[in-house]
């Protein structure tokens, strides 16, 4: 059996492209705050730690009753520095591999759970859906699988979308610049394998219906507790 | 590794619940009591003003029976037994008055910062002294400092520990603390798995 990851839920953003008077963890998607959604899929990963920052006190009043047992990081700073230093907050101490996960993506727990399994370091891409996404360029291994060797901001025929997921070594001395995005951090880590996921994000206004009914879906399976 | 001293809240982080209200509920003052100490953890009544009242409403209980109360009091037994392996270690800050709590201090053998009471013939009469959490760190100082408390009258504290940790089992997370604490936690076990890094 493989040892589980660590996961580190960053929810420590704004959510600003939402316009709402509070962050994106509490946005109430089909009747709970997503943060309570993405931690119920979390249940069964023994090492939860939730990175927080705008209305900290707020969010952790949520987390904690929701799990009691999580850890909660705070990043002061949140609004200066990128998601990478509230990821390597997050990851301070841990010896294994640590799946970074973005509050506002909720994966397929299949696909997830593979990830929190996974051996080797791997990366999450999905189909190109957003509006300024940042581009995961691929090649085939001639496995049938996928391998990410670049990211980029212009798009090639073929590149996938980054989906902020993954699994990787946060003790590796080849990790980036900590005060930027998370892709920047790991870019040196390519290649790495690619794992298409199902997976929706909620960024904008529009994207909120969508997530419910994403939500309800996985409900209706029985993912949820 | 460098060598960490642990500076820790008594009321409601050692211990399970605050003892002013458990003190105060014997004396049949409970109801008030809570309100001002709830008021006063969350932040939104200064400390300061908020003790010196509190022990006013409880002058009148004999010294034995208050020392009776705060030995029986439910502790954080996780939390507490990982402070004792390395007892020297740790200082016990508590706003709470010297006259009260000296017995626990004397219990676990733990070093303990507190308030001082202003005493004659035995009865507590009023509060000489508020303790500023924050001076632990200059009169007990520390290679590296780590920082455990639950109210807001633990946020100077907290803040200036190299690691700040806000104590949210037995309230909400209060406000102030949040905004200057670097984690948070609300079980004992992550949390102790936690400070194991430094134990």
């Amino acid at each position: 059996m493989p040892v589980p990851a660590t996961v580190v839920v960053n929810a420590a953003g704004l959510g600003s492209r939402l316009g709402l008077e509070r962050p994106k963890a509490l946005l109430e998607v089909a009747g709970r705050p997503l943060i309570a959604w993405q931690l119920d899929l979390l249940r069964d990963v023994a090492d939860v730690r939730v990175v927080l920052g705008y209305q900290a006190a707020e969010v952790a009043d949520v987390v904690f009753a929701v799990r009691p047992e999580a850890m909660v990081v705070l990043n002061h700073d949140f609004a200066s520095t990128g998601t990478a230093a509230s990821l390597m907050r997050g990851a301070m101490g841990v010896r294994g591999r640590v799946v970074s996960l973005d509050c506002d993506l909720i994966v397929h727990p299949a696909d997830l759970r593979l990830f929190i399994d996974a051996p080797e370091p791997v990366l999450g891409i999905v189909d190109v859906q957003s509006e300024e996404p940042v581009y995961v360029r691929v090649t085939e291994d001639g496995d049938g699988g996928l391998v990410a060797r670049d990211f980029d901001r212009d798009y090639l025929p073929g590149d996938f979308e980054w989906s902020g997921l993954i699994t990787f070594d946060p003790t590796s001395p080849h990790l980036g610049p900590r005060r930027g995005h998370v892709f920047e951090l790991v870019r040196s880590l390519l290649p790495m394998r690619a794992a298409p996921i199902r997976a929706r994000e909620v960024d904008y206004p529009e994207e909120v219906e969508p997530m419910g009914q994403w939500i309800d879906e996985l409900v209706t399976r029985g993912y949820f507790s | 590794m460098t060598e960490a001293k642990i500076y820790v809240d008594l009321d409601g982080t050692l211990t399970r619940t605050e003892l002013l209200p458990a003190i105060a509920r014997r004396a049949g003052l409970g109801e008030e009591m809570q309100r001002l100490t709830d008021e006063t953890m969350a932040g939104r009544v200064p400390f300061d003003m908020s003790f010196r009242k509190r022990v006013q409403m409880l002058a009148a209980i004999p010294v034995e029976t208050v020392h009776e109360e705060i030995l029986g009091v439910p502790v954080h037994e996780q939390l507490l037994d990982l402070l004792l392996e390395h007892r020297e270690r740790v200082v016990v800050v508590t706003g709470n008055l010297d006259v009260w709590v000296e017995p626990f201090f004397a219990k676990y053998g733990l070093v303990g910062l507190s308030s001082i009471a202003e005493t004659e013939d035995g009865r507590v009469v009023g509060v000489r002294h508020v303790l500023n959490k924050s001076t632990a760190l200059d009169r007990y100082p520390s290679a590296m400092s780590i920082a455990i408390g639950d109210g807001a009258n633990d946020a100077a504290l907290v803040r200036r520990a190299d690691i700040g940790i806000a104590w949210c089992a037995v309230h909400p997370a209060a406000r102030p603390l949040l905004e200057v604490a670097d984690y948070a936690f609300a079980r004992e076990e992550p949390l102790c798995q936690f400070l194991r890094q430094w134990w």
